[in-house]
């Protein structure tokens, strides 16, 4: 009797198990029928470690759709508003295989045309034949991977990988006795695509610096930072760019370096400097951290309507929970809000050529920018948006460092930074 | 040197968690999912006091009250599940293996609702290094370290010189001759949960203080876990500290010589190799 | 009567175990079940100390209904089962194994007491009291397996073939040291063996029993010189 009793309540805790996992994972919106609903997909990590990632961005998209909504629509080139509804889609960690199944489920069974999805070479490849048989226009956050063969994939900002080769080469021209460079990465598909950007700008400065470590960890393996940067820190480096840690392992990290005596600077997408803030004082790393991706809306001077994302964001989910990869979801989803606008038809093939036919695109968050990528995707695929680079003040606030015109840079230095990409095997002509 | 410090740190992380595990495994013979879970409560126990006191109490006092807080609470979880799942499951190893994994979700999505998928970290409670012949040595991690050299003591303590751990380690080895000594399985299942599931917690709060404390901590520490007390061989929690010591050594020294990335596989190809070769494990039981 | 079963009935996954089994034993006596393999012997000492539920009959011990009763219960009123294998605690010592056999005592002056009385009946379990069960000899775990079961201060001991495995030396001297206990300790002994003509030399009132079933039963001096069982136990 005992044993007959005891399936069921097997098989509901595990269904219930599995319920609430889903729960997480589909978050939808209920909307107002008045209108018509355009449906906008994000495949994004929904849970575990990677959900640090994605359920930030995710948020920050469904904020965007949220703002629009609020002002009855987002108000199409056809003339017409047209309510928006955010349908998020796991691809567990950036995993190409569930990057695929993740856009069977949007495209095949949800009919979803735009479409958010993360830079990552590998993902970007797994799913760009069917964004292009199924005229998907599909943005990330950052190029990653384009080609001429799949217009529908686009980089709608500067963004990932670009970003970190403009962040380590400004962090190099705002301090010019840093000759060490220290780079650590992920062991992931993102995580040397990260590496390869990060050799190429500091090999914009010969003269200058010198890479003096340069290794890869296992992000399964990576818990004790003190072990993992021992061996960095005697290489005695002057410069840490790093791509992988989530945010409060990057606050370790830096926790960690400081007590292992490093003075130099530091270069990274984003830090989350409040919780950095508890470890070490302000006045300690005032000026050393250098960072940039999208933009950071907790810094209100760079953009007064992203600032706006930073203030909605905390009143629902609380100041710790804010994320630097908020923004960037929320920003690249901008572009195609500003193809839809500029297109005179939502069909998904109008948009793409009114968007990639522009001269100009008119960005919600940066403004006028214009395409490039040619050089390393043989196709003008990526919105070259200006990246506002970081800096932390003296009284624990972010400023805005510099604001880098991405376009005149790559004309400036992609003599010596193209064949560094291509080395890393991140040029896909 | 630093590589010295650094292994006996990793180590203290080993142990502190796989001995939980390793107990509960030993006397329960079946596996209990929701154990890095309870981990992950640990550490949020530790960021919830240290939120909740800052101002109040030091830093130090609250780090021990989320000892002693997480210790009772989970340790009270552990005989929730003892008797949810495990004493209604039992003989069934494999539905309470479903059964648990199926709890460990449904805690992992609870707290994401609840406080949210983020990491935290909580400022060193002890804050501060020491440098010694060369070494960097953080005052938290030698406190952590204190603290799970103490947390050994007493589990010593308890297992080799009470009656009742004499009665667990009994148990651990031989069921039917336990139970033919008045020992009831009921009251030495709850015990162990008890103690393991408020070891898991105490390790969640120690290793709080130095790691990340995320809603998804306790699946990742499950594994390693699992493959230093089947190297150590299962039900020997003697086994469990060796094989702690010698992941300690290996990963610390990949990671030192640039080969980090291949831990995870050099480990995993070790516990194939044990599990070959000697598959009760290092110091396991030959039964 | 210190320990009697009536009609006791064990099946297991409906095929029966054992079939209405009544049999009784005294206090300070050694009562002897004999039978070949599979008869049902270990079944019915299983039973009796709370292992296995029987699904019809009772089982009294000093006059009390202890057939629902758990295992913990049944130690706590006095019975003690020496298991077959004896199921000692391998990785354990000597020492431990024996205070575990005394784990529902409080006392501990009496504990100490009947350790030393171990101790003197054992001398070598008290030479090796620092060793794990697992290096004993198979004599010696046998005498610790005794020693266990005392530490538990019982009335009755229920013991599964103490001699298996043990050479004819050894099993002659467990036999003495067991009708010694009888006497010295004042305990009734429920004794299983296939070694029936071992069992019968030392016990004073024998049952056979056959296929789950009792097929004889009378003083064991009687039942030694019985045809039918020399012909089947005996081998004579």
């Amino acid at each position: 009797m005992r044993n007959t009793r005891g399936i069921p309540r097997l098989a509901l805790s595990a269904v219930a198990g599995a319920a609430a996992l889903g729960m997480a994972v589909t978050a939808t919106t209920e909307t107002a029928s008045a209108q018509e609903t355009l449906q906008v997909g994000a495949i994004q990590p929904q849970a575990g470690d990677c959900g640090q990632w994605g359920i930030p961005i995710t948020r920050g998209m469904q904020i965007w759709a949220d703002q629009l909504n609020a002002e009855g629509g987002l108000l199409a080139g056809d003339g017409k508003r047209y309510m928006i509804e955010i349908k998020a889609y796991d691809n567990v960690c950036y995993i190409p295989g569930e990057e695929l199944k993740a856009g069977r489920r949007a495209i095949l069974d949800d009919g979803i045309k735009f479409m958010l999805q993360t830079f990552t070479p590998g993902s970007r490849q797994a799913i760009a034949q069917m964004t292009t048989d199924h005229h998907v226009l599909t943005t990330s956050y950052g190029a990653g991977y384009l080609s001429k063969d799949h217009p529908y994939l686009i980089g709608g900002i500067t963004g990932s990988p670009a970003a970190y080769m403009l962040v380590a080469s400004r962090a190099l021209t705002a301090n010019p006795d840093v000759k060490r460079v220290a780079i650590i990465t992920a062991d992931a598909s993102y995580g040397l695509a990260a590496k390869a950007y990060f050799e190429a700008g500091v090999a914009a400065h010969p003269d200058q610096a010198e890479i003096v470590y340069n290794e890869s960890y296992s992000p399964d393996a990576t818990k004790d930072m003190l072990g993992l940067l021992t061996p960095l820190m005697a290489s005695e480096p002057d410069m840490i760019c790093q791509l992988g840690f989530v945010p409060a392992q990057l606050a370790i990290m830096v926790e960690t370096v400081e007590q292992l005596g490093f003075k130099g600077v530091y270069c990274a997408e984003g830090f989350t400097m409040p919780i950095i803030l508890k470890r070490v004082p302000a006045e300690v790393l005032a000026g050393r951290m250098y960072f940039g991706y999208a933009f950071e809306a907790s810094e209100a001077s760079f953009s007064p309507k992203g600032h706006e994302l930073y203030t909605t964001y905390v009143e629902q989910f609380g100041e710790d929970q804010w994320s630097p990869y908020t923004p960037i979801g929320y920003a690249a989803i901008g572009t195609i809000e500003a193809g839809i606008r500029m297109s005179p038809s939502i069909d998904s093939e109008v948009v793409m050529k009114t968007l990639l036919g522009a001269e100009v695109v008119d960005h919600p968050i940066f403004g006028p920018s214009r395409w490039g990528g040619e050089e390393i995707y043989g196709a003008n695929n990526h919105l070259l948006t200006p990246l506002p680079i970081y800096n932390l003040g003296a009284d624990g606030n972010l400023v805005l460092d510099h604001l880098l015109d991405h376009a005149a840079w790559w004309e400036q230095h992609m003599a010596v930074a193209l064949p560094v990409l291509e080395a890393g095997g991140q040029v896909f002509r | 040197m630093q590589i010295v410090a650094n292994i006996i740190f990793l180590s203290t992380f080993y142990v502190s968690f796989a001995v939980g595990l390793a107990l509960v495994f030993g006397v329960m013979r079946t596996i209990n999912f929701a154990h890095g879970e309870f981990y992950m409560f640990g550490g949020y126990a530790l960021w919830l006091l240290i939120n909740a006191f800052t101002g109040i109490l030091p830093p130090g006092a609250t780090f021990i009250v989320a000892l002693i807080v997480a210790a009772g609470v989970v340790g009270v979880m552990g005989i929730l599940v003892q008797l949810s799942i495990f004493h209604r499951l039992r003989e069934q190893p494999f539905s309470i293996f479903m059964a648990t994994l199926g709890l460990s979700y449904v805690l992992q999505v609870a707290v994401v609702k609840a406080i949210g998928p983020m990491g935290q970290s909580v400022p060193a409670p002890f804050p501060g290094f020491i440098l010694f012949e060369g070494m960097v040595l953080p005052i938290q991690r030698l406190v952590v370290f204190g603290f799970t050299v103490v947390m050994m003591g007493g589990l010593y303590l308890f297992l080799m010189h009470t009656d009742l751990g004499r009665a667990v380690r009994a148990t651990a080895q031989n069921r039917t001759g336990a139970m033919l000594q008045g020992i009831s399985m009921n009251h030495i299942a709850l015990t162990t949960m008890f103690v393991g599931s408020a070891l898991a917690a105490i390790s969640g709060v120690l290793m709080g203080s130095v790691l990340i404390i995320s809603p998804f901590m306790g699946g990742e520490a499950l594994w390693r876990a699992f493959i230093i007390i089947i190297v150590g061989g299962i039900g020997s929690l003697s086994g469990a500290v060796v094989a702690a010591f010698l992941f300690g050594i290996i990963d610390t020294l990949m990671t030192t010589f640039g080969a980090g990335k291949f831990a995870p596989m050099v480990d995993a190809i070790i516990m194939l190799l044990v599990l070959s070769f000697l598959p009760s494990g290092l110091l396991g039981a030959r039964e | 009567m210190m320990l009697e079963t009536q009609e006791l009935t064990v099946k297991y996954d409906l095929i029966s175990a054992l079939s209405e089994v009544s049999i009784s034993a005294e206090e300070r006596t050694i009562t002897t079940i004999v039978g070949s393999n599979g008869a049902g012997k270990t079944t019915l000492l299983k039973t009796i100390s709370g292992l296995i539920r029987p699904e019809s009959g009772e089982i009294r011990f000093l006059g009390e209904r202890i057939d629902a009763a758990s295992p913990t219960a049944i130690v706590r009123m006095g019975i003690s089962h020496v298991p077959e294998g004896r199921e000692l605690f391998p990785r354990i010592s000597v020492y431990d194994n024996l205070m575990v056999g005394a784990y529902l005592r409080k006392d501990r002056k009496a504990i100490r007491r009947d350790l030393d009385r171990i101790y003197q009946h054992f001398p070598i379990l008290k030479d090796r009291r620092r060793q794990l069960a697992r290096d004993l000899s198979g004599g010696e775990q046998q005498m610790l397996a005794f020693g266990r079961a005392l530490m538990s201060d019982p009335k009755l001991l229920l013991l599964d073939e103490p001699s298996i495995g043990l050479a004819p030396v050894i099993e002659q001297r467990i036999m003495e040291t067991l009708r010694v206990l009888t006497v010295d300790e004042n305990v009734g002994v429920v004794l299983v063996e296939q070694n029936a003509a071992l069992a019968l030399s030392v016990a004073s009132h024998g049952y056979v029993l056959e296929q789950g079933s009792l097929v004889l039963q009378g003083p064991a001096n009687e039942l030694i010189k019985d045809d039918n069982v020399r012909a089947a136990y005996l081998g004579l």
